[in-house]
């Protein structure tokens, strides 16, 4: 194939004013083609506009946002422009995605396939930078899962395709996003792209990314021969209609060709699946109040990340789930896990512990970060503060190791007290409470 | 299926599929197919051409026939979606990546389950005396979910627009681009899945993950030539080298002779290679510029060159030295 910039072809960044030198071409899109190339030594990435997309309104909207620095290092922002001599048209320098982090049409397609974990933390961080980017009054305008890169190990994640932001409300951007993701409001042509438009796009993402599969395409898209602009404008914006909508099921999944969305569905627990119907009920209906925002998310996101359980049989993750095991309770059946949505056999509960509102599972790998102990702390899941021991000799005796600087209290059920000073362990022990300093937890099993 | 060709105002879709060697001695089928649109007269893009291969083993019994829904129904789907996007070249790219090959397997199914209606899984085709030429076959196609596996089938899409070329391919073959310049080049990603004789296939579950697609803008230099082929014919070929110069060397050989000349000789080298190297049936379809063959002075392969040399030592091309 022949691309527009060759290997060892050289063009000149604006501001800077150094050479951009191609090493390869990555990828090409609707709007232009991204390279690899080496700035001053340094690896970038270099993205280079076909000439119907490198308009005056592209470049006076790329000079913005290179002026500003990125909201975080989760985007790929633009830093400068680039152009060349004898070429016309220009693009942009950003920092090269590492190749770890893959595309979420990968996950899709099977190639990579993430833990439950390593997806629930790619949520939390999609979340949490939008908020940022959205604090800072800019407006994504196509949040889509082509632009939206995730470690299938870690969760860490990427947003590339940054040169369509805008400033909120400053809604004269090309892009207006991709069908599929876009708010019914603009599909219907009553709305341009803003935050709270991202707010609905973003939803979509993680609907797909949990189910594998779109929120509103139900019976009704199984059943559309050609997809054309009336048929979307109807399914994605006149007539959107949830296809796990409590109140209607006339949009539900066609059982031959929609099956994936109901096996997902039925694995995560209530509190997940509430928030879902809430983004595509409410948040169909009135845009202005009805969109979970992206601190909802987020919060449900840490709370999926606690409520991983093991499958004792086939080691499958499952989920904790709080409102059915309270149901089972009170409805005189014990208390009863289920089964594990893959090999059917019964679940078994590790021990928990219970801080303030979150409850996490003390799974053999479970880990408590600083959010866990003190409200006010950011989601750092590299500075976990205690984990989950073996005892070296008695095996089926577990602790919580202390990996921070502080001494803990702990209080056993019998009320005695001990110190656990750092690099030491408590014993999980029904009833014994820990005092970590700003919260209180207590072990439950 | 429509042999011959097509003529539109820029390019032109021509295209041959040939029983292989050893179907020919066996006595089945041909199990390949080819279809484009518009399959007459007229000069509209886009042009949508598709190619598939029946996997031919004892379960998938009437590949033939999962191959000609195969081809018939993803031109027709392909054409209708390209037909309506008006969106950014953005937008059609994803819903090409994103939508398009969930309904192009849903169409097959459809059409599958249509043709299946009408011409049940007859005794014969169940029966234990066939149980050998069918091995397990019988159990798991009394399961109406499993009859699929009875027309189970590869497919590749070219279509061509006036802004984009669009690639979409579920299984083995192969696509070339070939440019101006005579650079021969693969524009979808190789597929690790498929080694050996092993294939993904419209017919295995989730089959929509599994298709492959390129969504090429039409810039400063779009091929000259896209070459879509089962892979009878590349398995012909002594190595993979062999089989990429193939593009340059036809797309020489329309230089040199015409399309039409080409168009000619397809058929007898499909026919040379399979005897002489896979065995297999073979089918080649060819995207041509109008511009192509205007080169000619620029021309530079021999026409002995054209279809290569399959890997028992044969040449390919020798109806090629008419062109």
């Amino acid at each position: 194939m022949s691309y527009i910039l060759k290997p060892g072809q050289q063009v000149r960044t604006e501001t800077s004013g150094m050479t951009c030198e191609v090493s390869k071409f990555l990828g090409g899109g609707g709007q232009g083609e991204v390279y690899a190339a080496v700035v001053g030594g340094k690896a970038v990435a270099l993205k280079w506009y076909y000439p119907a997309s490198a308009t005056a309104e592209q470049r006076a909207a790329l000079e913005i946002l290179a002026a500003m620095s990125a909201p975080s290092p989760k985007f790929l922002w633009p830093s400068e422009l680039a152009s060349a001599p004898g070429v016309g048209d220009y693009g942009y320098i950003m920092p090269l995605r590492e190749a770890r982090y893959r595309s979420i049409v990968d996950m899709m397609k099977r190639r990579i396939e993430p833990s439950f974990r390593a997806l629930a933390t790619a949520g939390l961080e999609l979340a949490h930078s939008f908020l940022q980017l959205h604090a800072r009054g800019l407006c994504y305008r196509d949040i889509s899962f082509g632009n939206a890169f995730f470690d299938p190990h870690t969760g860490e994640v990427l947003i590339c395709d940054n040169d369509n932001v805008t400033v909120d409300t400053r809604a004269q951007g090309a892009v207006y996003g991709t069908p599929r993701f876009m708010a019914p409001e603009i599909v219907r042509g009553d709305a341009v792209p803003s935050a709270q438009t991202d707010l609905f796009s973003l939803s979509v993402l993680l609907f797909y990314m949990f189910m594998m599969h779109h929120p509103l395409e139900g019976k009704r898209e199984a059943a559309i021969r050609c997809l054309d602009l009336p048929a979307m404008r109807k399914l994605y914006g006149t007539e959107p209609l949830f296809i796990f909508d409590p109140a209607d099921d006339a949009n539900a999944p066609d059982a031959t060709h929609q099956k994936n969305a109901t096996i997902f569905w039925s694995i995560y627990p209530r509190f997940l699946r509430e928030l879902f119907t809430k983004a595509f009920t409410e948040g169909l209906s009135d845009p202005q109040h009805g969109r979970v925002r992206e601190s909802n998310w987020r919060g449900v996101m840490v709370r999926l990340r606690d409520s991983i359980i093991y499958c004792g049989h086939c080691k499958a993750e499952n989920f904790y789930d709080a409102d059915t095991l309270a149901a089972t309770v009170s409805s005189g059946r014990g208390q009863n896990a289920g089964a594990c949505w893959s090999c059917k056999r019964p679940l078994s509960l590790p021990p928990r512990i219970r801080i303030a509102r979150s409850e996490v599972m003390l799974n053999h790998d479970a880990h408590l970060f600083p959010h866990h102990v003190d409200d006010e702390r950011r989601y750092d899941f590299g500075q976990p503060l205690a984990e989950v021991t073996r005892h070296p000799t008695e095996l089926n005796v577990w602790g919580l190791k202390n990996l921070s600087r502080q001494t803990w209290s702990a209080t056993t059920a019998r009320g005695e007290l001990k110190d656990v000073a750092p690099g030491r362990s408590v014993t999980l022990a029904r009833g014994t409470r820990i005092n970590f300093g700003r919260a209180e937890g207590e072990i439950t099993f | 299926m429509p042999d011959g060709q097509f003529t539109t105002r820029r390019w032109r879709i021509v295209g041959h599929s040939v029983r292989g060697a050893s179907h020919e001695r066996a006595g089945t089928p041909n199990q390949d197919a080819i279809h484009w649109l518009p399959a007459s007269s007229g000069d509209e893009l886009p042009l949508v051409l598709a190619l598939a291969d029946g996997h031919g083993s004892a379960k998938s019994f009437r590949s033939e026939t999962g191959a000609r829904l195969a081809v018939e129904t993803a031109a027709a789907v392909v054409r209708d979606f390209l037909k309506v996007q008006t969106e950014s070249l953005s937008a059609t790219k994803r819903m090409a990546e994103e939508w398009l090959p969930g309904a192009l397997v849903r169409g097959w199914q459809e059409a599958v389950a249509a043709h299946l209606a009408a011409h049940p899984l007859s005794p014969d085709e169940l029966d234990p005396p066939h149980a050998s030429r069918h091995a397990n076959a019988t159990v798991a196609l009394t399961d109406s979910s499993n009859s699929l596996v009875a027309y189970g089938t590869t497919l590749l899409v070219a279509a061509v627009t006036e802004s984009f070329i669009l690639y979409l391919q579920l299984g083995d073959g192969e696509i070339l681009n070939v440019s101006a310049g005579g650079e021969v080049s693969k524009p979808l990603p190789e597929d690790a899945r498929l080694f050996a004789n092993e294939t993904t296939s419209l017919c295995s579950p989730g089959a929509w993950r599994d298709f492959r697609v390129c969504f090429q803008v039409v810039s400063h230099a779009p091929p000259s030539l896209i070459l879509l082929s089962t892979d009878g014919y590349p398995n012909s070929f002594l190595n993979a080298t062999g089989f990429l110069k193939v593009g340059s060397d036809i797309l020489a050989a329309i230089r040199a002779g015409g399309l039409d000349a080409v168009n000619e000789n397809i058929a007898a080298w499909l026919t040379e290679s399979t005897r002489a190297g896979s065995g297999d049936d073979a089918t080649l379809g060819l995207i041509c510029a109008e511009d192509a063959p205007q080169r000619d002075a620029h021309a530079s392969h021999t026409n002995e060159d054209a279809a290569g040399q399959n890997r028992n030592g044969a040449k390919t091309g020798d109806a090629c030295d008419e062109a």
